[in-house]
């Protein structure tokens, strides 16, 4: 029948049927029977399109969402017509005269196609159609791309081609959909499908001769670079040189979509782009030059990212300039690019610590002028300064800060009684930042302020709305009092931003009095922890991801609250600490909160978070906290355990939800990004306190892990996997010899895997079962050394000659140098000496170094023939290690010195002379005099 | 206050929906409100339907009839569910506007939810739905899906 009526001459009958069959599939939602409706999807397809024709596009809407509905069945109905659907919706968004909320339906549809069934979609060969069409889309739109994704504020001011007005649905933004379609594909269809072909065709469109081409390729690199981060953070040797020359175009457009990417690297691929930090901050200095607000703004928020992680040794150089541009841009009228600046300021501030010193007092006037602002427009701007001198007080901590306290306290109680939701959170997220530099130097103020902020935290997300329809409404009011489907009870659901962001840093700024306040907070710490975990109302039940995720992160400063009010000593491995009753009361509930989210939490941020909390848990309690009786009485090791394993079978509710995609079985997901590196950092936790009783439950973690160090996974699964071996087995201690035959091959093909991290890792683990196994392992010794060798000369030279880079070969001569010290007898120290002097200096993983030289300094004690025998550059290690640029820990330079000290006194003393004459820098060469005495 | 169970007194209370002005509807409303809590208020509601030429105030009547005859339907007699539907779906066939005939076929998919409801069958539906299917008439095979649409 709906066949018949689909395939109508008349079009209003067929269009009948079409509404039909829509009423009829949500009828029968997720139920194996809907699958009979397989023969009405393309008769329905083709009703669709001549709706189009006619102009009955409610109708399309309405069927169109069907399929979206359909899409998120777990039931396959639309699997075998998905191209036949791409299709027509793709049709939709190209041709320019269907109207604007057609066009946004059918990108929907899309949209819901790709996240629900991604490996499908990738089956079918549709990427590089649909990738093309949408690029070329972004192409031919005459605005800027950039920014699409990354709003910059008060940007109807800055963007003045057009007007950004959601509400207004004549005109629809045609690059914004394309972008936040691509962006979609980028984050669900796994990089193994889908990074091949959109990488060639940004390169394609950034290399062509057509202005609108290099924009759109730059664009999608931007709108991709968090979904296929892994991949992009191999290829950054040779994206980051074309994408700076993209930063310098002679096309506006180019520039700021290439600067918008160049923001994105800087977001997701940290911390690899800063090795590009002398290519990068040149061009981004220049950038900041150009007179376009949107490039300005675009480039500050390069900047945000960029500089956060820099550590202050190469950002010292830059400094002046950065802080000069920064304090042009600060000036200028344009309300956006200010708090752009701001936002870079304060980035800037937290890389630059100490360093930040002599810029403050001039910025601090500036932020004076800002932090009082009471009219509401500027409302932002003060939110955003107040952000800035909470960064600037992390920077320049207590003391240094002091003078400016006041004035940001002041800002933040007036900015409270405002009642503005912005300029709440902005105050709250001052207060979390402000109580880490000032501990519990901020006693003062926690009457005035906890109670106010936990009244924030308590607001209800449940709201009630009076029916303003209800005079309006002469047919179906007033006769249904006495039935029951009335389900409109006139509550609704607060999903405003504002409020979600302010309850989010209501509870950010509670946990962090409680972590720095620490046994300060304790008059209200039961109200803190009622807040979160009261039955239905607490903040943990709330609706939204963020404020669970921020809830359940709270725990763990709760916790630290009541440790040190109990002033609990710091629990060791093995140990069972006895509880005072607050903290078991505190633990016990935060734990209990924990496995609930574990089970439960259908979103990855409270689970990932709910890990950490439970890691902080056990830093603070130990080995007690499991002991706690949870749910049914039993320990809370046994939920966290079987929890663990749920998350490693990539099982658990967070992992399978929103995944209808029958194809998902198989090792070509990416990696998760969220979730499983903080599974694998509690496994180690967990390790760390229990020792060896984690054995029993490693065995069976251990079979799930092993599932990550297939070749097949992503190498950010190998890493993290053989990243958590080494963890667990350093903590276990000798019984990792149980797992050790499992891991050579995987070892093996670590050390010769082409990503770096997992080279790092599987070198460090190796150095951890040869230092936990004793002698056990020596009859393995020279199939490691085999393995190793690659890895230490893999990358020296060009160690040397980019100055970065090579913690895999720390980590691989410290392995050696571990075997070395077991067994010196089994390693032919002749060929391997000089391969560890040639990896030294230590650029990487320079907590490596006291076992490297260590090993050294010993076999020098000890006269080893092969060793002395290269005595010079034996010194000239050592010296290395202690000039003025080593990166050398203490522990490392302590050994150095020692080291150089015996040799002074031993038969090689006049190669010792002969290395002090030799240097040339007067300085360094007193100090190397000076040690000696 | 007028007998609305005659037909006529119904019609005025309806045509009082039809008005412009919100005191007078309001008024209506207050006037029906009795009548609609008696289950027989069906019946007048139908006769509307069958005999007054007016098409919003059949509109109204079928509106009405939707509201109420799923509450009603299994507090009837046997004879009376009977000639109920056949009733309504005779008045579905009958009915010359389209907005009336979709508010009759609502009711007859309240009807029939409420048979479903009950385990109870109503075979002729099936074979109604058939008919109208393949009538020749255009306005019939509309009706059809409307029909379809209701039931789900």
């Amino acid at each position: 029948m709906f066949v018949l009526g689909c395939q109508d001459s008349v079009h209003h009958v067929a269009a009948s049927a079409l509404s039909s069959i829509s009423s009829y599939v949500v009828q029968l939602g997720n139920c194996e029977e809907i699958n009979r409706l397989h023969p009405v999807i393309n008769p329905m397809l083709s009703v669709m399109a001549k709706c189009l024709q006619n102009g009955d596009e409610d109708l399309v809407i309405e069927a169109l969402e069907v399929i979206q509905e359909c899409c998120s069945l777990d039931q396959p109905l639309i699997n075998d017509y998905i191209e036949a659907i791409v299709t027509f919706v793709m049709n939709v968004l190209h041709e320019k005269d269907n109207d604007s909320s057609v066009q946004q339906s059918a990108a929907q549809t899309l949209m819901d196609i790709i996240e629900y069934r991604p490996k499908l979609f990738a089956k079918k060969n549709l990427i590089s159609p649909v990738l093309s069409t949408l690029m070329d889309m972004i192409a031919k739109d005459e605005t800027s791309a950039a920014g699409s994704l990354f709003t910059v504020p008060n940007s109807d001011a800055v963007l003045d081609e057009k007007e950004d007005d959601d509400d207004d649905f004549s005109h629809i933004d045609v690059p914004k959909l394309a972008q936040t379609i691509i962006d979609t594909m980028a984050i669900h269809i796994p990089s193994k499908y889908f990074s091949d072909p959109v990488l060639a065709m940004v390169s394609q469109g950034m290399s062509s001769p057509d202005p609108q081409m290099r924009k759109a390729g730059c664009a999608v690199l931007g709108v991709i670079t968090e979904g296929c981060c892994d991949r992009i953070r191999d290829n950054l040797p040779s994206i980051v040189p074309s994408i700076l020359v993209a930063v310098q175009d002679t096309q506006p457009y180019v520039r700021e979509c290439a600067c918008f990417a160049l923001g994105q690297f800087s977001e997701f691929c940290q911390p690899e782009i800063l090795d590009y930090y002398e290519t990068v901050l040149p061009v981004i200095f220049q950038a900041l030059d150009d007179p376009r607000p949107t490039m300005q703004a675009t480039t500050c928020y390069v900047l945000e990212y960029f500089c956060e992680n820099l550590q202050p040794d190469i950002l010292r150089p830059y400094l002046s300039t950065l802080m000069n541009k920064l304090a042009v841009l600060l000036q200028t009228g344009d309300k956006g690019t200010q708090e752009m600046a701001l936002t870079a300021i304060a980035a800037t501030a937290v890389a630059a610590e100490k360093d930040f010193l002599p810029y403050t007092g001039a910025i601090c006037e500036v932020l004076r002028q800002l932090l009082f602002q009471t009219e509401p427009s500027m409302f932002t701007i003060r939110g955003r300064a107040l952000d800035c001198l909470g960064h600037i007080a992390v920077a320049l901590e207590d003391d240094l800060f002091t003078p400016y306290f006041e004035m940001g306290m002041q800002s933040t109680l007036s900015g409270i009684e405002l009642n503005n939701e912005l300029l709440k959170e902005h105050s709250f997220i001052f207060i979390a930042n402000i109580a880490k530099v000032r501990g519990k130097k901020f006693e003062p103020f926690l009457g005035k302020l906890v109670p106010y902020i936990l009244e924030v935290a308590q607001e209800s997300e449940i709201f009630r709305v009076e029916n303003e329809d209800e005079e309006d409404d002469n047919q179906d009011q007033d006769y249904e009092e006495d039935e029951e489907d009335d389900d409109d009870d006139g509550y609704r659901l607060n999903i405003m931003e504002g409020f979600i962001n302010t309850k989010k840093a209501a509870l950010t700024a509670l946990g962090a009095l409680a972590e720095h306040t620490q046994e300060l907070f304790i008059p209200f710490l039961k109200q803190t922890l009622e807040t979160v975990v009261t039955k239905d109302i607490g903040s943990i039940h709330s609706l939204h991801e963020s404020i669970r995720g921020e809830s359940v992160n709270i725990l763990q400063f709760l916790v630290i609250a009541a440790s040190c009010y109990a002033k609990m000593p710091s629990p060791k491995q093995g140990e069972i600490l006895p509880l005072d009753s607050i903290v078991a009361e505190v633990t016990k509930a935060s734990l209990e909160v924990c496995i609930m989210t574990f089970i439960s939490d259908d979103e990855k941020l409270p689970v990932s978070n709910a890990c950490q909390t439970v890691e902080g848990i056990l830093e603070n309690v130990g080995l007690a906290a499991l002991q706690l009786p949870v749910e049914n009485n039993e320990p809370a090791l046994n939920g966290i355990m079987s929890s663990l394993l749920s998350l490693l079978s990539e099982k658990a509710p967070c992992q399978v939800a929103a995944k209808a995609d029958h194809q998902d079985e198989g090792d070509d997901n990416d990696h998760d990004q969220v979730v499983i590196d903080a599974v694998a950092d509690l496994v180690s936790a967990l390790a760390k306190y229990m020792g060896p009783a984690f054995v029993p439950y490693f065995t069976e973690f251990h079979k799930l892990l092993l599932k990550f160090t297939k070749p097949a996974r992503t190498h950010s699964d190998r890493a993290m996997a053989i990243g958590c071996y080494a963890e667990v087995f350093a903590y276990i201690g000798q019984p990792c010899l149980n797992f050790a035959e499992q891991l050579f091959p995987i070892l093996q093909a670590g050390l010769a895997d082409p990503a770096e991290g997992v080279r790092r890792n599987s070198a460090y683990c190796l150095a951890v079962l040869v230092e936990k196994a004793g002698t056990a392992l020596v009859p393995h010794y020279m199939n490691f050394l085999q393995w190793l060798h690659p890895v230490c000369v893999h990358n020296i030279e060009s160690k040397k000659s980019s100055g970065s880079g090579g913690p895999d070969v720390d980590n691989a001569i410290a392995a050696v140098s571990k075997m070395i010290n077991f067994s010196p007898n089994t390693i032919p120290l002749n060929h391997v000496i000089p391969v560890i002097l040639d990896a030294l200096p230590m650029h990487g993983d320079n907590n490596e170094g006291p076992i490297v030289y260590g090993c050294l300094s010993n076999l020098v004690q000890a006269s080893e023939s092969n060793t002395v025998s290269l005595i010079s550059r034996v010194i000239g290690a050592f010296a290395e290690a202690l000039s003025p640029r080593s990166k050398a820990t203490d522990e490392t330079k302590v050994i150095c010195i020692e080291a150089l000290r015996n040799i002074s006194k031993s038969p090689y003393s006049n190669a010792l002379s002969a290395y002090f004459s030799s240097v040339n820098d007067p300085e360094f060469s007193r100090y190397l005099a000076s040690i000696l005495n | 206050m007028a007998d609305l169970n005659a037909t006529s007194n119904l019609v005025s209370v309806l045509a009082l929906l039809t008005a412009n002005d919100s005191v007078i509807i309001k008024n209506a409303e207050k006037a029906l409100k009795p009548f609609l809590k008696q289950p027989s208020c069906v019946i007048p509601l139908l006769a509307v339907l069958r005999e007054c030429d007016n098409p919003a105030i059949r509109h109204h009547a079928a509106l009405l009839l939707r509201k109420k005859v799923g509450g009603f339907f299994p507090k009837y007699g046997v004879q009376q569910q009977a000639q109920l539907k056949t009733e309504l779906v005779t008045r579905l066939l009958a009915e010359p506007d389209n907005n009336v005939a979709t508010a009759i076929a609502g009711s007859i998919a309240v009807v029939a939810k409420a048979i479903f409801k009950m385990n109870q069958d109503w075979p002729e539906i099936f074979q109604l739905l058939l008919t109208l299917a393949q009538d020749p008439n255009e306005k019939a095979r509309t009706l059809n899906y409307k029909l379809l649409t209701e039931v789900f």
